[in-house]
């Protein structure tokens, strides 16, 4: 009788433990899934491209200018590819970063959806995305320099030097090239179809400001 | 039949098995020692018997290298068939290891058992509470995860801190100036080798008191212990009302060893093994790290103390403490047993307890863990970025993308770990700055050769525009040296 009763507890015993899952088990890692735009940005993004893409210290990306500027291709591969020796991490998981091929793909497609505009040219050329077979002359970047952009970006101005070698060291000729087209309408400084004295700057003039700029970050 | 009688008379003449039961679990004890109150001691027994078999199947499996730590453990969680309720059981074997040793020391305290002539047995049971913590600690850098990370990293900071030889001793914890594969061996060899040797010849030396000097008799109100006469009174007891431990006294052990396997059994069934959090990685922040419970109480208690406690609770109170639980047999021997009977040891403990109890519960619920997000969710406030030059604004993106953002707030938003840093310029100098960037404190990881010399200059660039508009920035003097974690002191503003 009280061996039956034994067995009978060892038996419902056994069936609990195997019959169940039991709440101590650990869970199996989980993979994300694709979300939408919104919450993806700020997620990934807002932490240092700002709110809904502008105010923040990295590149302002809501800009109608900014867009029409890059390519979907070069956008979709510096997000993939992150820029190496700055602060822009790798997103895809290939590259070791967090995201998936349709999160990346609902990254770029949104800031196209939502952000770009028509932008009015105003006769200026657009240049192109990555610099071209321009050589630069850091002379007259220099010169350039101090015509176009020193007012602001002077030791106490309202922009702060951009020669500082720390800056320099982690910047990149690609964000030197894209902050002197597209500007930081967010924080006050013009784009290229202005900062010549009102006028646009030609090709030249960016790969020479930008040749001068990379040339102090050298000399150091 | 008669051989193997014959049989087992010889190995008895060669074995002394039955003297040794007669000795062991026939020995008399005083019949009112079959008490409730007696059970903790041989629970702590058992608890350490589950501990060794668990650890030992444990050690097939785990790897001690700082590469297979993790993954051996991964493996055992969720690949091994039934892997992760090893784990459980090892995990909460030492969760009621330390609460039933606990128990016991305050149930021995309290009946008076450690006065003549029983002082070694306590003294022995001082040296088996400092190995059973030992383990506890070591066993938590096992799973090499972010809490062991973290673990470590404190108590090296702490153990830095003693004056001339900390560095030494740092190296000896360590293997070495930083926590690396030799830490994790050397760990590896103390959890599974030396201290579990250490408690084992312990125990035998503490079991082997209890049988000499006899289990203490329940004690009575306005019996005081004298040294002439307590042994012939205690021989009195047992003469009159002592039973065989086996099986007068020893039932009520075995109720209660049912229950303690019941219950580490069913909390490691429900609440399952602790971790392994994410692999250990200073700058990348991906847990929720903290000491385990046994711990707590003392983080906790460095948070709510003012500074210049800090080397009072760290060095000077452990000492201490030792010193007088090693000491107090000594100091009271003889006298009252009854707790009726002595008000101050009483309240001492409940006192103690209380203090403990609270202290945990505040290292339990203060908003240490990072928030494994900011870096890349929260903004940068546009206050802190409007009129600030490109070196600084590669400073504010630094500070985010090395996770500063996970611990330090900045307008409300980010971790709590660290103390925010939206008036951090009003408090450290440049060269503060950067020295707790490079070498961190406390609880924040030294990133040191983790930033380049750019990085560390445009982080402390964007640092020192964190003041209010009008208050100056901090000046070399304002601050006292060397000070100890500094998350602490800010948890210390949080808790109040
Ligand atoms: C930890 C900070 C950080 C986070 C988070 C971050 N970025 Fe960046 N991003 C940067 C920095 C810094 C640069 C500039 C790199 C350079 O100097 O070339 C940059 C550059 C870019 C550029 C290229 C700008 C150009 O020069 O044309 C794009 C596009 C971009 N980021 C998109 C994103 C997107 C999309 C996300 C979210 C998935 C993101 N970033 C998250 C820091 C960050
Ligand atoms: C009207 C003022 C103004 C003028 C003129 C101006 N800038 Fe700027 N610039 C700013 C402001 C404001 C910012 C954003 C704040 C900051 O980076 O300090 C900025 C940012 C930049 C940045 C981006 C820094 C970064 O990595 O985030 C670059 C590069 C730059 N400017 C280059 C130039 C160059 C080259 C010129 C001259 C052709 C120029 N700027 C002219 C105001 C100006
Ligand atoms: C894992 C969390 C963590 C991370 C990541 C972290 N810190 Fe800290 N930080 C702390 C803690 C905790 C303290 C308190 C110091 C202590 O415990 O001694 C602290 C203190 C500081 C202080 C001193 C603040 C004061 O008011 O005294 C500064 C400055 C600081 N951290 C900057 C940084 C920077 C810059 C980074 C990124 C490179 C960073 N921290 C990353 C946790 C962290």
């Amino acid at each position: 009788m009280s061996l039956a009763r034994g067995s009978a507890v060892v038996l419902v015993w056994v069936v609990l433990l195997a019959g169940c899952e039991p709440w101590g088990k650990p869970a199996a890692p989980q993979k994300e899934i694709a979300e939408d735009f919104q919450t993806l940005f700020r997620e990934n993004c807002s932490g240092c491209h700002g709110e809904d893409g502008r105010g923040g210290p990295g590149r302002i990306l809501n800009d109608g200018l900014y867009l029409a500027f890059i390519p979907k291709a070069s956008l979709r591969k510096v997000i993939e590819e992150g820029r190496k020796g700055t602060a822009m991490p790798a997103w895809a998981r290939s590259e070791g970063g967090p995201l998936t091929e349709e999160q990346i793909s609902v990254l770029v497609d949104g800031m196209e959806k939502n952000w770009a505009k028509k932008v009015n040219l105003r006769g200026a050329a657009l240049p192109a995305y990555e610099a071209g077979a321009v050589t630069g002359d850091e002379m007259r970047g220099n010169k350039l320099y101090l015509r176009d952009c020193f007012a602001c970006h002077a030791k106490g101005g309202i922009a702060g030097p951009l020669t500082e070698p720390a800056y320099l060291a982690l910047t990149t000729k690609q964000n030197l090239r894209t902050s002197i087209v597209v500007g930081r309408p967010d924080l006050g400084m013009p784009d290229y179809r202005v900062l010549n004295r009102g006028r646009p700057l030609s090709e030249q003039d960016i790969a020479d400001l930008v040749t001068y700029l990379m040339g102090k970050a050298a000399s150091k | 039949m008669n051989t193997l009688r014959k049989a087992a008379v010889w190995l008895d003449d060669r074995l002394h098995l039955t003297a040794l039961y007669a000795s062991t679990a026939g020995h008399e004890v005083p019949k009112s020692a079959g008490s409730w109150f007696y059970v903790f001691g041989s629970a702590t027994l058992l608890c350490f018997v589950i501990q060794i078999i668990t650890g030992a199947c444990l050690a097939f499996v785990y790897i001690p290298s700082t590469n297979e730590a993790f993954t051996s453990l991964q493996y055992l969680n969720h690949a091994q068939f039934w892997g992760w309720y090893l784990r459980a059981v090892h995990n909460w074997g030492s969760n009621f290891m330390v609460a039933i040793m606990t128990l016991h020391m305050i149930q021995v305290f309290l009946f008076g058992a450690y006065k003549y002539p029983r002082e070694l047995t306590w003294v022995s049971g001082i040296f088996l509470l400092v190995s059973t913590l030992a383990m506890a600690f070591t066993g938590q850098v096992m799973r090499f995860d972010q809490d062991a990370y973290w673990g470590l990293t404190i108590g090296a900071s702490i153990t830095g801190r003693v004056p001339l030889i900390g560095a030494q001793l740092v190296h000896l914890l360590l293997a070495g100036p930083i926590i690396a594969g030799e830490t994790l061996s050397r760990f590896f060899t103390l959890h599974v080798f030396i201290i579990p040797g250490l408690i084992i010849a312990i125990v035998s030396m503490h079991l082997r008191l209890v049988l000499t000097k006899g289990i203490n008799e329940y004690p009575k109100p306005g019996h005081p212990v004298h040294r002439g006469t307590y042994d012939a009174e205690y021989a009195e007891i047992l003469r009159k009302e002592g039973v065989p431990f086996v099986p007068h006294a020893i039932g009520k052990d075995l109720i209660f060893a049912a229950l303690v396997i019941v219950g580490i059994l069913g909390c490691a069934l429900v609440f399952g093994p602790k971790g392994p959090g994410g692999p250990p990685n200073p700058t990348i922040v991906d847990t929720n790290p903290r000491p385990d419970f046994y711990f707590l109480s003392i983080f906790a208690a460095l948070a709510l103390l003012p500074d210049w406690m800090e080397v009072l609770i760290l060095f000077v109170a452990p000492a201490l403490i030792l010193i007088f639980l090693l000491a107090l047999p000594f100091i009271s021997g003889t006298g009252e047993k009854s707790a009726t009977r002595r008000p101050v040891a009483v309240l001492s403990v409940v006192l103690i307890m209380l203090v403990i109890g609270v202290l945990t519960y505040m290292g339990e619920t203060s908003p240490w863990s990072p928030h494994m997000s900011a870096w890349s969710g929260n903004s940068i406030p546009a206050r802190y970025v409007k009129g600030r030059t490109p070196l600084q604004l590669r400073g504010a993106l630094v500070f985010q993308n090395k996770q500063c953002r996970n611990c330090h707030a900045l307008g409300g938003e980010g971790g709590e770990r660290g103390p925010a840093l939206d008036a951090v310029a009003t408090r450290l100098t440049r060269d503060e700055m950067v020295r707790q960037v490079i070498q961190g404190s406390g609880n924040m990881p030294a990133y040191g050769k983790k930033l380049s010399p750019a990085e560390v200059e445009a982080l402390v660039s964007f640092m020192e525009t964190l003041h209010p508009p009008g208050v100056p920035g901090a000046r070399p003097s304002d601050k006292p040296q060397n000070k100890l974690p500094r998350d602490i002191a800010s948890l210390h503003h949080r808790l109040r």
